[in-house]
């Protein structure tokens, strides 16, 4: 009976197997069109750069101890590791490490063979590795200074040869973002298996749909102002060089008409994640499905829309006030996510998996950093703490308190699916405890910091501020050192963890639908999704859970309960 | 898909039958894509008579405008197919140039110094 | 409700394994979306460098300069070099267009003759384009600042119209694959797909010259 009420893709005969393909580790190092694999090299590359990044975040802090030069020399230095920091952050962690979880998971969500097109796919990440090592060399051939902004006259007529190296860098990750968008827009469109219409898809494929939208809409606009960039500082033209009839305010425009999309393209993903994993890990339906979709898509939309508030002090003033307005209702689709995860969680079988807490830490601090970016877009306010340590607090509460615990939570909540096995509960509890604390230590001073007046990308800053950033500072290095909890909890993993099975967070979403780590194939049949991919607690729904298990295997022991941790030897 | 089903009928029919071109309910021995040619000549070339030709008045900036502008939606419309493409082609076109349009609009009202 | 979902589902499923032979109509349709969103994207990068220009054309500056410009193009016949190179690329489109029309008839020989008719208007146009730009740097127009009245000109001038001559490049060298591909008995009247997304890419090129031609030059 339940076999056949419950219409899974397996297979046609006889028992499948239940342990996924055993990968070698050179099969990430070659050139692979299989998404998986593509995905995995997206995200161990974006790791990498991770960790590149926050040692770059050690050495700012380590600066800023003392109020004088120490760590560096010359202010130019400073400018190196902080513009470095920017950029390897947002274009070789966050945006790659979407991507990954994009490329690994998006087919599987939509029950597909593949990405619709899987040689540009493998294009578009390998033209990753040449770009980070532009990016890397820039910092040694002369300093890239002008921050991820690179505001000319600072970026074309004063910084060193690496400012070209990183443009160049940054261009070809522009390209990669691009291609991978236009994938990701065919795929969902047009590969999505019968009985899952628009309204039947994971809200993660949602969320990576309009972030596609923007990337190739927004991504191109960076694409040009970095080749008149180019230009600029090696062809002797003079675009944005005012003393000889250019204009840099045209280059602040046409970034900001990228980079504040941007931001969408970065904090997106993390929401469409954010989705999947409370329904999860909640045990119930998401609240206001449509509204979360429709949400991504306003979002995308009205992103187009706010980009002068980055210019409040630069450009005509008459033009604020119209971009106040734009940047405030920006926030009312955000609060409508908001509200819908809140009501999600309202009721459900709350279970503490380092997943959900890395969650429920987006939700604490994204709101944070939500609100005081409608502080920021309220333009007497904005005047005051302009290119402070309040807009440093800001811009981390979204992109570290949303995107990178938003990453998190998706590592831990898929893990068991990417690797086959389980993390360590507990090293996640303590992982999500360090982070949160530190993180919060580290980010909510800077609001002091920065409404006293402390400027962003100075090495040298006022004796007064000294108290304020030693405890930024110690934050930053408890923050740095926790995230070596995840590298440990990850290795433990995979020479040790437990045998996770296909489906150990008994999820109804496709990808749960098959063997951890899923066959080349992903599917041994054409799988059939549950008619709701957040039904938990509808009829059907455990019996179509039990199938999965059967066919697909159990995890080597109950899912840890909140009351029942695992101890963390074996 | 309903684009399918409608590439498919498109791609069935038209080859068997004529495709010649009509204009103002006149047929002319000619395929669709030569009379389209034709017309973007002939408008090219009255293009280039109102800017070498015709002293630069009010009206014929906008005019030349709206011609290169109609002569970009003729290319798009029949030799990129918009005519018989999904709807969801034309949106990936549209809605960038629409946007483009305005953001440039934007730089040129927007002025850098003297404010 | 949940019920008859579920017993709906191995329809579904039937239906999931009897669709999707028809290969070439599948892929036909994803290639032609993926070139379409490829072209948005390019669209606002022509958009960005000619936005460049237009900024320029309308500030109180620049039209003085514009002007002398287009002085300057007259007295040295610019303008009807010009108008061949956009005569050449309407044709090619026309010869793209035409040849898509042949392999849509299952004539591979056509397909392969417009094509190399394409290709060798393309080749003509860079060529002229070659020659434009040597003239007009003879003449005072450069990429960078020189210190004479046609200053920032040069710089607004060449990006647009050499990205859109890199285009055509690239375009040339597409086309050739296109027609070794035909050579190689790659396409027929059901698997044209290559064809029509190359087709896609050549007409926007042609596109963006058409307003190139109008706002740089005509206006």
């Amino acid at each position: 009976m339940a076999s056949i009420s419950v219409p899974l893709g397996g297979t046609q005969s006889g028992a499948p197997s239940q342990s996924g393909p055993k990968l070698r580790v050179s099969d990430y190092l070659k050139w692979s069109v299989d998404h998986k694999i593509i995905g995995v090299q997206y995200m161990v590359t974006a790791l990498f750069f991770f960790i590149v990044g926050g040692t770059l975040a050690m050495l700012i802090r380590w600066e800023l101890l003392t109020p004088n030069l120490d760590l560096v020399q010359t202010g130019s230095q400073y400018n190196t590791i902080f513009s470095m920091h920017g950029i390897v952050m947002i274009f070789l962690w966050i945006i790659p490490m979407m991507a990954g979880f994009g490329n690994y998971f998006v087919p599987l969500m939509l029950g597909a063979k593949d990405m619709a097109f899987p040689w540009l796919n493998a294009l578009a990440f390998w033209l990753i590795p040449p770009a980070g090592i532009l990016l890397i060399a820039s910092m040694l051939v002369g300093a890239p200074e002008g921050g991820w902004t690179m505001y000319p006259p600072l970026s074309t007529l004063f910084a060193g040869d690496g400012q070209t190296l990183a443009a160049l860098g940054m261009h070809i990750l522009g390209l990669s973002s691009i291609l991978g968008a236009i994938n990701f827009i065919v795929t969902i469109k047009n590969m999505r298996p019968e009985g899952m219409g628009w309204w039947q898809m994971p809200l993660f494929c949602w969320a990576m749909l309009a972030t596609s939208i923007i990337v190739v809409m927004a991504t191109p606009f960076l694409a040009g102002a970095l080749t008149l960039l180019i230009l600029d500082r090696i062809a002797g033209t003079s675009f944005f060089d005012a003393t000889k009839g250019g204009d840099p305010l045209l280059w602040q425009n046409i970034f900001w008409f990228y980079s504040h999309p941007a931001v969408y393209i970065m904090v997106l993903p993390g929401m469409g994640i954010l989705s999947d994993v409370l329904a999860v890990h909640a045990r119930k339906a998401v609240f206001g499905y449509k509204m979360i979709a429709l949400s991504s898509m306003a979002i995308a939309l009205v992103g187009f829309t706010v980009w002068a508030h980055h210019m409040f002090t630069s450009l005509q003033p008459a033009l604020r006030v119209p971009f106040m307005i734009t940047s405030m209702i920006i926030a009312v689709p955000t609060g409508i996510k908001i509200f819908s995860w809140l009501g999600t969680l309202w009721g459900g079988k709350i279970r503490f998996t380092g997943a959900m807490l890395f969650g429920l830490g987006f939700l604490s601090m994204f709101v944070i950093g939500g609100i005081s970016g409608v502080m920021l877009a309220a333009i007497p306010f904005d005047i005051h703490v302009h290119d402070t340590y309040f807009v440093v607090s800001h811009f981390h509460f979204v992109l570290f308190g949303g995107s990178v615990f938003a990453i998190y939570a998706g590592i831990y909540h898929w893990w068991p699916k990417i690797t086959g096995r389980m993390m360590n509960e507990t090293l996640a509890k303590w992982h999500f405890a360090l982070t949160y604390l530190s993180f919060f230590f580290t980010f909510f001073p800077m609001n002091f910091a920065g409404m006293l007046g402390m400027p962003r990308r100075v090495a040298v800053y006022l004796p007064e501020f000294q108290s304020v950033n030693s405890v930024i500072s110690f934050s930053a290095f408890v923050l740095g050192i926790s995230t070596f909890i995840l590298l440990y909890n990850m290795i433990h993993s995979l020479m040790r963890g437990k045998i996770a099975g296909a489906n150990p967070w008994r999820a109804l979403t496709l990808e749960w639908a098959t063997t951890s780590p899923p066959p080349a194939t992903n599917f041994i049949n054409d799988p059939v999704p549950f008619h709701d991919p957040y039904g938990y607690g509808a009829p059907g729904a455990n019996e179509y859970l039990d199938e999965i298990d059967r066919r697909f295997g159990v995890a080597e022991q109950p899912v840890p309960r909140p009351k029942a941790v695992q101890p963390s030897g074996d | 898909m309903s684009d399918e089903k409608h590439n498919a009928e498109s791609h069935d029919s038209g080859h068997d039958h004529n495709d010649n071109f009509k204009l103002f309910g006149r047929e002319f021995p000619l395929p669709v894509y030569t009379g389209v040619f034709i017309i973007l000549g002939i408008v090219t070339l009255f293009e280039l008579a109102l800017a070498e030709i015709i002293p630069r008045g009010g009206l014929t900036v906008p005019l030349m405008l709206i011609l290169s502008i109609g002569k970009a939606a003729l290319v798009v419309w029949f030799y990129m197919h918009l005519n018989k493409d999904s709807r969801i082609f034309a949106a990936a076109l549209i809605i960038p140039v629409v946007m483009v349009l305005i953001t440039t609009w934007f730089l040129t009202i927007v002025p850098t110094f003297a404010y | 409700m949940t019920d008859m979902s579920l017993e709906k589902a191995p329809v579904a499923a039937e239906a999931a394994h009897g669709h999707g032979h028809d290969h070439f109509a599948e892929r036909s349709n994803n290639l032609k979306l993926a070139m379409w969103l490829l072209l948005a994207s390019e669209v606002v990068i022509f958009a960005t460098i000619i936005s460049v220009y237009v900024v320029f054309r309308v500030g109180p500056d620049g039209s003085k300069v514009v002007e002398q410009v287009h002085e300057i193009i007259r007295e040295w016949p610019g303008i009807w070099l010009v108008t061949i190179n956009t005569f050449l690329l309407l044709t090619s489109s026309w010869c793209m267009v035409m040849g898509l029309r042949e392999i849509q008839r299952d004539n591979r020989q056509g397909l392969i003759r417009w094509i190399m008719a394409t290709a060798v208007l393309g080749i003509v146009f860079v060529a002229l384009q070659y020659v434009e730009y040597t003239e007009l740097s003879h003449n005072g127009i450069a990429l960078f600042n020189q210190g004479n009245e046609l200053d920032g000109f040069g710089m607004r001038f060449y990006a647009p119209t050499g990205f859109h001559g890199a285009h055509v490049i690239v375009g040339v060298l597409w086309a050739l694959f296109v027609a070794w591909n035909a050579k190689r008995g790659n396409y027929s009247a059901k698997n044209y797909a290559g064809v029509e997304v190359f087709g896609l890419y050549w007409h926007f090129v042609d596109v963006v010259w058409i307003v190139l031609f109008t706002v740089i030059y005509l206006v």
